[in-house]
């Protein structure tokens, strides 16, 4: 008779920092936490084991009125990067479209 | 000209206060909003038409801008869950969603920024356009055999300062 062995736990972690999570199956989304490595930004988890790099990209243009979103020490940044053997995974921190007067 | 910012459409705005365009955006009979992703060969512009707001519209034809790929991120855009309005805050007035993401085997290049559209409504104007958000790249963004998520602004995807 066959069994399926079905997974129970997958097991998160960040090659920038020491948090870990535990999910008992695969979110929808994937996780993120607040990265001290990457000055406090909202990071995504990557899988346990998953040789890879998570690095956050500043913004290459002008901020010029837009309300962006910022790391901890105030620095706009637009998109965090994952960078696996397999692929890249991609999550932009989008600008507000702000009706406010002068933006 | 191509990207350069992001912008609630005016006369979207304008729709709704006067209502002319029963644009429903929270609550229980909220509409169905939709993020389309884009390349940089177009010119987004908050002043068009209504007509010209529209998904598939304008600035906005799919043909050759529209960067997708079937069950990942579909063509026309990838459903907003759980859009709200908030006013928690004094003297603002805001539009959130949970964030946006693609499947896990997403293939996709050149992605700049992102049309806003009720995919709901269907008269005066099908697929109105709410806002454009630009990415704040100039390179635009490439996802490879992986996921895009689009993060909402912990402020909103449109907000009102009064």
């Amino acid at each position: 008779m066959t069994v399926p062995l079905l997974r129970t736990e997958f097991r998160w972690s960040c090659p920038n920092c020491d948090r870990t999570l535990v999910t008992r199956a695969r979110p929808t989304l994937i996780p993120q936490h607040p990265c001290r490595g990457l000055n406090g930004l909202y990071a995504p988890f990557t899988e346990d084991g998953t040789p890879c790099k998570v690095v956050a990209i500043e913004t290459e243009d002008y901020v010029a009125g837009e309300m962006v979103q910022t790391d901890g020490e105030g620095r706009p940044v637009v998109a965090i990067v994952t960078t696996r053997d397999d692929g890249q995974d991609v999550a932009v921190l989008a600008p507000c479209a702000n009706a406010q007067e002068g933006k | 000209m191509a990207w350069s910012n992001s912008k609630l459409f005016r006369q979207t705005l304008a729709d709704i206060l006067g209502n002319a365009a029963a644009i429903d955006m929270s609550g229980a009979s909220v509409d169905t909003f939709k993020a389309a992703l884009y390349d940089n060969d177009i010119t987004p512009d908050n002043d068009v038409s209504a007509a010209n707001t529209a998904y598939n519209a304008g600035q906005w034809a799919s043909a050759g801008n529209e960067v997708f790929e079937a069950a990942q991120w579909a063509q026309g855009g990838v459903a907003l869950a759980s859009p709200a309005i908030n006013v928690s805050v004094a003297d603002v007035v805001y539009w959130d969603a949970t964030d946006t993401a693609s499947g896990s085997a997403f293939d996709g290049a050149a992605i700049f920024g992102c049309l806003v559209y009720d995919d709901t409504i269907a008269s005066p104007i099908a697929d109105q356009g709410i806002c454009y958000l630009y990415f704040g790249n100039a390179s635009g963004y490439s996802v490879v055999n992986g996921t895009f998520t689009v993060v909402w602004h912990a402020n909103g995807i449109i907000r009102f300062t009064l």
